[in-house]
């Protein structure tokens, strides 16, 4: 197996993944994920090649927001409608896409380091590649990691709180 | 006794504190109520928080707007392009005679002011000259003195009176596609001759291309398939000319010099690098951006394209679809004919 294949293997999936939680468009994110990789086989070496990929993929994501924020909504914007249609759904799916708008709004209430961190973190980065991509010291990403985690999570209690107090005054 | 640290307590739950650290931390943690509250916590804002995330991955795919194919690009019969080459030449003739001072009415046989050209000897750097009749002399002078000529230069290009490529490597594939560039080049700057050389500039242009069998085009597919998205299969390059294999990632960069043998609109076929197996529809080049080719599918509203990099005689990339059961395979891409629209 090359390089490139192994490359591709090895990361491909957690890129996408990391990229779909962060955009919240699957196809948006093969799209940044294929572009990094087109990057990195332009790449004469990578010495830390997850932390690059992922800082690639950093960037292009803060890049796209930053040249196309009307595409953004205009996806987001689609995106809510596609997730609307899944409340027509079976109880199980509607109860899940519920979940994943809940967290969405959670998530997207964070600041955009603490984001970023917090879902590079999940992706198993080790606190020196977040903060070489997210370019902070070493030493604070344990605190931004913490107050992530307690801002996104108390988001997320909210909405759903707020979510049950809407089917409550619907039934009422 | 230090007050909780809440940073360095969810680096220690996540075992990224140096060892003496982390025993300092479970040390606090194991004999201090406060710290072992702040832990508890920490233990279940970090669950949380990854339950929290997992559920973003219960995300709609396919709400991006469709991209349209490439349209084909407009293929030109040989014909038309030969005509052009000779209205071309036709034109910067009658401007280089106008330039010519005092340039006035013909009153010599049409048979000596026709031009005598003077080409290059094959293979040498030395620019062919075309003697043009200069300012027409009065008939009477035309009997005794000879007529003087103005030697025009006219650059007739040969391999090696064209400038080297400025790669240095010596591969048998980067001297394939240097031979196929100087091809390239000798056809644009000899189909500015003349037109009877535009002609030959087809032949030229269509020997060349007949060269690109010796490109690879590599990459990786992406193939929607219900059950591994990840699963990749091999990728080898195979050409003409032998191609060195790729230690690392990257190597040196083509630039634009493979412009002139990776046309716009110049086809591909992908294939399953593992099976052979023929994947997905022609592919076209739809855009060209220094050594990046943006590789897009021949049909309308077809979920798939591509970006690939020429490196080293190959082209490395990542091809992805927009289709359901989304999936990544290794491809080769083989330059194929494009089809008739």
């Amino acid at each position: 197996m090359s390089d490139t294949e192994r490359l591709f293997t090895t990361y491909h999936a957690a890129l996408v993944r990391y990229l779909t939680r962060r955009l919240g468009d699957r196809d948006w994110a093969e799209e940044i994920a294929q572009e990094t990789f087109v990057r990195a086989l332009r790449q004469e070496h990578l010495v830390n090649e997850r932390s690059w990929l992922f800082a690639v993929a950093t960037n292009l994501v803060r890049d796209e927001a930053r040249k196309d924020i009307r595409r953004r909504r205009h996806l987001a914007l689609l995106a809510e409608e596609t997730r609307d249609a899944y409340v027509e759904g079976p109880d199980v799916e509607m109860e899940r896409a519920l979940d994943a708008g809940d967290a969405r709004r959670a998530l997207d209430a964070l600041a955009e380091r603490d984001r970023q961190a917090l879902l590079l973190r999940e992706e198993g980065l080790a606190y020196p590649e977040i903060a070489e991509i997210l370019d902070i010291a070493v030493g604070s990403v344990g605190t931004t990691l913490s107050r992530a985690r307690r801002r996104l999570t108390e988001m997320y209690e909210a909405q759903v709180t707020a979510r049950a107090q809407r089917g409550h005054h619907a039934a009422s | 006794m230090p007050l909780p640290d809440e940073g360095l307590i969810h680096a220690w739950l996540d075992e990224q504190l140096p060892p003496d650290e982390a025993a300092r931390v479970e040390q606090l943690v194991a004999t201090d109520a406060s710290w072992a509250a702040a832990a508890a916590e920490a233990r279940g804002l970090i669950a949380a928080t990854s339950r929290i995330v997992s559920a973003l991955d219960h995300v709609p795919a396919g709400v991006m707007p469709k991209r349209k194919a490439a349209p084909a690009a407009r293929r030109l019969p040989w014909w038309t392009k030969a005509a052009a080459a000779v209205v071309l030449v036709a034109g910067a003739s009658t401007v280089v005679l106008r330039r010519s001072p005092e340039l006035v009415v013909a009153t010599v046989p049409e048979v000596e002011r026709a031009p005598k050209v003077q080409a290059a000897q094959p293979g040498s750097t030395q620019a062919a000259t075309v003697q043009v009749p200069s300012a027409q002399t009065p008939s009477r002078m035309r009997a005794s003195v000879p007529r003087p000529t103005i030697d025009i230069p006219v650059r007739v290009a040969t391999k090696d009176a064209l400038p080297k490529p400025a790669m240095t490597d010596s591969s048998p594939s980067q001297r394939a596609f240097n031979s196929a560039r100087l091809t390239m080049q000798e056809v644009v700057t000899t189909a500015a001759d003349s037109g009877r050389q535009s002609a030959l500039a087809t032949g030229e242009a269509r020997r060349a291309s007949t060269r690109l069998t010796d490109l690879v085009v590599t990459g990786v597919a992406a193939q929607r398939t219900s059950a591994k998205p990840e699963a990749a299969t091999s990728l080898v390059a195979s050409a003409a000319a032998p191609v060195p294999a790729q230690k690392a990632v990257g190597g040196v960069a083509m630039g634009k010099s493979l412009d002139a043998v990776v046309r716009p609109g110049a086809c591909y076929r992908l294939h399953d690098s593992r099976t052979s197996a023929e994947v997905g529809t022609v592919m076209r080049i739809g855009r060209m951006d220094g050594d990046t080719l943006r590789l897009e599918s021949v049909q309308v509203a077809s979920p798939l394209r591509a970006w690939v990099v020429l490196r080293d005689g190959t082209a490395r990339g990542v091809l992805t679809t927009e289709a359901e059961g989304r999936g990544m395979i290794m491809v080769t891409a083989l330059p194929a004919s494009c089809p008739v629209p």
